[in-house]
């Protein structure tokens, strides 16, 4: 199975290149383009290139579907490509607070239908648990979680796509040693199809992917986290982009909308980047990086994907030594 | 390595040992014999109720920290 993975995986980091390339220009010339908020002069950039990064996924997954028959990539596919299409929509015409985690539910439920989930997750300590009752609502509330996490963690340039690859490709050997190679395929397909993405969104970026993209990318984490039943050590891995959804939710009381929320986390001064001063500006994890003193940009997305880096050594790690399999 | 810096990698050590020890209450509470849904919907209950407190706690001692760090700091760029 490993050739029809390579061969995947080439498919997609190609399709995602040539459509990364066929895409810009046309966005440009239609004024589809978003300010950096963060960079002095708010140059313009592309956006959303969501669906530059989801189209080679789901190419890539139908090809390895074919070669192989393996149903669980058409199954992340296809559940994933539910939070695309939401994503979208909030790229559109942005979404209430209160509906876009709600609408991040329904790939859980698409997951359900086209795949024979098993609802017996690897826990670290507990070995392998038997949760027939309670599993399908954590298993709703780990979509959800998953995909806004990742959505709140997309907002420096190349933040998202460097911490979910520090965060899980050390997640690889524990797929391999589970024998799950269809999540594995899944994982590294979606790697692939975010390469062209991660190498124009870093420092300084050359396009936004949008919520069609961050959604994506969490729904699709969530999903490959749930057919391998590994969902509390991917939960682990992505501790960094928990610890920032969870601060701003719990700092804001509640969902709220961006435009709602009266304080910034962060404050600016020409490119740098500093926690906000005022005591009752929220808390995220750039605030709290750059509590002390201000950074770049750059700065600070390194540091988180170092965070991410470590979670996912520690997921790996507790995988390994902690979890009775 | 300034405080901000030590401070993000608290709060990832904190929330994975946050993880560990909820599943290791977790553990605990299942090696009970008894069986059956009310019983296994109680330790659900539990089991988040423990988990909700232990986060609420987490919360509060990375806000402390951060508020601490944050308007201490030297400042300027």
């Amino acid at each position: 199975m490993l050739a029809e993975i390579a061969i995947a995986s080439s498919l997609a980091a190609l399709s995602s290149e040539l459509l990364h390339r066929a895409m810009i220009p046309r966005y440009v010339k239609r004024g589809l383009l978003s300010e950096d908020v963060h960079k002095p002069g708010r140059p313009k950039v592309p956006e959303p290139l969501g669906p530059a990064v989801y189209l080679p996924f789901l190419i890539s997954s139908l090809l390895f579907y074919t070669l192989t028959g393996e149903i669980a990539a058409i199954a992340v596919a296809s559940s994933s490509g539910l939070a695309f299409l939401i994503g979208l929509l909030d790229d559109i015409s942005p979404l209430g607070p209160k509906t876009k985690p709600l609408l991040l539910i329904l790939p859980a439920i698409v997951l359900i239908a086209v795949y024979q989930i098993t609802p017996r997750p690897y826990l670290p300590i507990v070995g392998r648990a038997r949760l027939y009752y309670v599993y399908w609502l954590i298993m709703l509330a780990i979509f959800t979680v998953f995909s806004n996490a990742v959505n709140m963690m997309d907002s420096l340039n190349g933040m998202m796509p460097l911490s979910i690859y520090a965060s899980t490709i050390p997640l690889i050997p524990a797929l391999i040693s589970l024998g799950r190679l269809d999540a594995l395929a899944s994982l590294l397909i979606l790697h692939s199809s975010l390469l062209p993405y991660c190498i124009r969104n870093k420092y300084p970026a050359k396009v936004f992917g949008g919520d069609s993209n961050s959604l994506f990318v969490g729904s699709a984490l969530a999903s490959i986290s749930v057919i391998s039943n590994t969902e509390a050590i991917f939960g682990i891995a992505l501790i960094p982009f928990l610890v920032s959804g969870f601060s701003i939710i719990a700092s804001v009381g509640g969902f709220k909308e961006r435009r709602q929320i009266e304080r910034r986390p962060v404050i600016l001064n020409d490119g740098m980047i500093r926690a906000n001063p005022d005591p009752k500006a929220p808390i995220s994890l750039i605030a709290i990086i750059t509590s002390e003193k201000w950074k770049g940009e750059a700065d600070i997305v390194r540091e988180a994907a170092t965070l991410s880096l470590i979670s996912g050594i520690l997921a790996s790690l507790t995988f390994f030594l902690l979890t009775p399999h | 390595m300034d405080r901000g810096t030590i401070l993000s990698l608290y709060t990832v050590i904190s929330g994975w040992l946050l993880i560990i020890m909820a599943l290791f209450l977790t553990k605990l509470i299942l090696s009970s014999d008894q069986e059956g849904f009310l019983i296994s919907a109680l330790y659900v209950f539990i089991g988040l109720a423990a988990l909700i407190s232990a986060l609420s706690l987490w919360y509060m001692s990375v806000r402390e920290l951060f508020l601490r760090v944050k308007l201490n700091g030297p400042g300027g760029t």
